[in-house]
This record gives C-alpha cells, structure tokens and sequence, in this order.
C-alpha cells in the first residue's frame, strides 16, 4: 500500500474534495484500524483513534493548511492519539474486567496486544506505524519530524524488546 | 554476548534485513553467518515471525462502515461532507442563536433553546456519605471538558474518599449498566499510608439511552459499598449527556 510509487504521487497534495477525503479513508482505514485496534484496549478505543485521526486531516486538508501528505499527517496524528489511550491506559488503571470480552481477540492476538502493552507508548506505536503503515525508514522520519538513524535506532530497541517479551531472551 | 557480523550485532542486521534497508554484501555475509549458526538462525525466524504477526491486518470492515458513518454523523452537525457556509453566514447564524438564547432565557422559555449548548462542565448527581467513619463524595459530570478530542462531550466520574484512620485496605470506583455485571473504572489496590485518594474516569461510550450505576467499593478492612448514584446517559450532540435519577 505504501511503496515508493505512493512517496511519488503525494509529493503534489492532492486539492481537498470529499471525494478525495473518502478516497483517503477507503485507502487507508485498514492499516489505520490494525494499528489502533493492535494497540487499544478494544474496539471503542480504537474506533476513538481512528476518528481524531481522520477528522484531523479533513480539518487540516478543507481549510488548506495542509503541507504534507495526507497520509503522513493521518498516520501521526493516529499515533499520538494511541499513545494517549495507552499512557492513560496505564495512569488510570481502567479496568473493564467485566466488560464483556472481544471475541475476536483470541490467545495469540491477546499475547501480542499484552507484549506491545509492555513497551514505552512512543516505541509500540511507531512499531505498529511501521507495520501497519508499511513506512520505511525515510516516511517515518518524515512523519516523526526526527532523523532516520533516531528512527531506526528506536526500532531497533522496541523490535528488541518485543521479540525478547514474546520469545525469551538469547540462550 | 551478541553475535557479530564483521563490527555489527547480527540481531541488528537481522533487523535492517527484514525492513529492506541492508546492502547487498552485508545481506551476503548476515546469510553466511545464519547457515553456520542455529542461534541466530532462529533469532531471525522469531524476527520474521513477529514482523508478520505485527504486520497481519485486523479484520476492519465492520470497523470502516462505523468509522464513515460517524464522520458523516458529524456532518449534519459540523459541516463534514457537505457544502461549507461563506464565514460571514456563519458567523451571522451564530449571532442569532445566541441573540434567540438570550431573548428566550429574558422571556423564561430558555431551557429548551439551551438545551442545545453543550455545557463546559455541569455537576449532575453527586453524592456524599459517610461510610464508618470515612466520608465519600461520588460526583458526575458532564461537559466539553472530559471529551476527548474529536467528541463533543464526556461523562466524568469521580470519587473522593477521606479515610478517617490509616490502615491497609484496597478500593474501586465501580459502574454497572442495569442487570449486568459490574465494570471497574479505578481503583487503588493498597491504601495503605493513604488517608486521602481521589478516583476518576470517563464512563464508556454507549449507542443508546443507558442507565448506569456508580458506587466505590471499599475494602479496609471490611467491605463496604456506597450507596449507588444513577445516571441515565444518552448518546447526543456526537458525544454523551447525563442526567441524575
């Protein structure tokens, strides 16, 4: 979904039309949803995510403020958003035990949701940007404002960490 | 101690491998060293594998049709997806509603016409008890303020409790919609030291009228509940309104 080809034609922003927007949404909502559902607690959450996601592109796109890809603002804007839901996640215990349970969510997914759970906010999101997004290192340093040696070296440390969480430490 | 390839960790190559950023002599070398060592070899299948397991999309079409029709729901509100007023029109609009506001609270009939303007914060039930000796005060509110962004209001709940001595113990803000289980929004599982504690958060989003049940759970060291505030909260506006039963 996000090859070079897509690097090239957004380089020109596309004038803002709804078509253009739901055109946006269509394209883009499943990566959007994977990340967020990934990493929020259920589908509330994320479903949150994705709307202060896109309802911030459209605002920025319709009024002409935009400098940059769509895309990129999209994907940022999504990933702080998760990065709100996980710190408050994590600052105000909020517990739902009781709630019934996501029935999709089985025991793989639950242990992968768990391992990200476990990693600074700032790394399981840009760790799910990336995979979700399909961004390489250039489009994320793009979309992060940092430089790609930061961005690899961050994803060196939470791929690290996660593959330790999941599978164990070297022998 | 990590493996090395040449000057660099092999997990590191491992990495720039998989997301396409090594050179060709460097992808040689990392091959040459997998094929002699079983280690590192199954370091780089737990890399694959957890790459493909991040990458996996979540099934997403339920999620893309509530997600559109969210925003199109804004735009009988907001304007989203539809012809955008000149400012001036708006701005003329907005002048007369709150003229129409003003007007209406003069002549005694404003509570229906107000009724429309989301408050910044509104107290809506609140109620304090005495619980042995501690005092609890179970507050709701509901406004602009415990929205996230992108909502239009939220429904906060909080709850002050005042221990009258201090002793080890654990509680709970818990909610409950009628004839279900009930759900946990805070807590603090040790008050030991504490003599002092304030719980809060924002109740669920529902699609539909609901009556909630609020109360704190206390135990120290005795279980005890407070008495149990009810709201009736409907979705409105694109966020949520609360009202005291």
């Amino acid at each position: 979904m996000s090859g070079q080809n897509d690097v090239l034609s957004e380089r020109n922003i596309v004038a803002f039309s709804e078509a253009a927007f739901e055109a946006l949404h269509a394209e883009t909502f499943q990566a959007v949803w994977t990340m967020a559902r990934r990493l929020c607690g259920d589908d509330s959450e994320a479903q949150d995510v994705a709307q202060i996601a896109y309802l911030g592109v459209y605002r920025y796109w319709r009024d002409g403020r935009l400098r940059e890809p769509p895309r990129h603002l999209l994907f940022r804007v999504a990933q702080r958003a998760a990065i709100d839901v996980l710190r408050s996640r994590s600052r105000r215990q909020r517990l739902f035990q009781a709630l019934p349970k996501d029935p999709d969510a089985g025991w793989v997914e639950g242990e992968l949701r768990e391992a990200l759970r476990r990693l600074k906010p700032k790394d399981a999101t840009l760790l799910m940007l990336q995979a979700a997004g399909g961004f390489s290192y250039e489009e994320l340093a793009a979309i992060q404002g940092q430089s790609v040696g930061s961005i690899r070296s961050r994803l060196f440390r939470a791929r690290t960490q996660l593959r330790k969480e999941l599978y164990g430490e070297r022998r | 101690m990590a493996h090395r390839v040449g000057s660099r960790a092999v997990e590191e190559l491992v990495i720039a491998s998989i997301d396409g950023a090594l050179g060709e002599a460097d992808i040689r070398a990392l091959r040459a060293h997998l094929t002699t060592c079983a280690e590192c070899s199954a370091l780089a299948q737990q890399h694959e594998r957890l790459t493909q397991r991040l990458a996996s999309p979540v099934a997403s079409e339920t999620a893309r049709l509530t997600s559109l029709q969210r925003l199109r729901e804004r735009d009988k509100r907001r304007g989203l997806f539809s012809v955008h007023l000149p400012r001036l029109a708006l701005g003329v609009a907005r002048a007369l509603i709150v003229a129409l506001v003003a007007i209406g609270g003069a002549l005694g009939i404003g509570e229906g016409v107000g009724r429309s303007q989301i408050p910044e914060r509104e107290v809506v039930a609140q109620k304090t008890e005495t619980l042995g000796g501690d005092t609890v005060v179970l507050t709701v509110e509901d406004g602009r303020f415990a929205a996230q962004s992108g909502q239009t209001s939220g429904i906060l709940v909080s709850a002050d409790l005042q221990l009258a001595t201090r002793r080890a113990g654990s509680t709970e803000l818990r909610f409950a919609v009628q004839g279900e289980p009930y759900g946990v929004l805070g807590g603090a599982p040790d008050l030991t030291g504490v003599t002092k504690l304030r719980l809060e958060n924002r109740i669920p989003p529902v699609d539909s009228p609901t009556i909630f049940e609020i109360w704190i759970h206390v135990e120290a060291p005795d279980p005890v509940d407070s008495d149990h505030v009810v709201i009736r909260v409907v979705p409105a506006y694109g966020g949520l309104r609360a009202r005291g039963l």
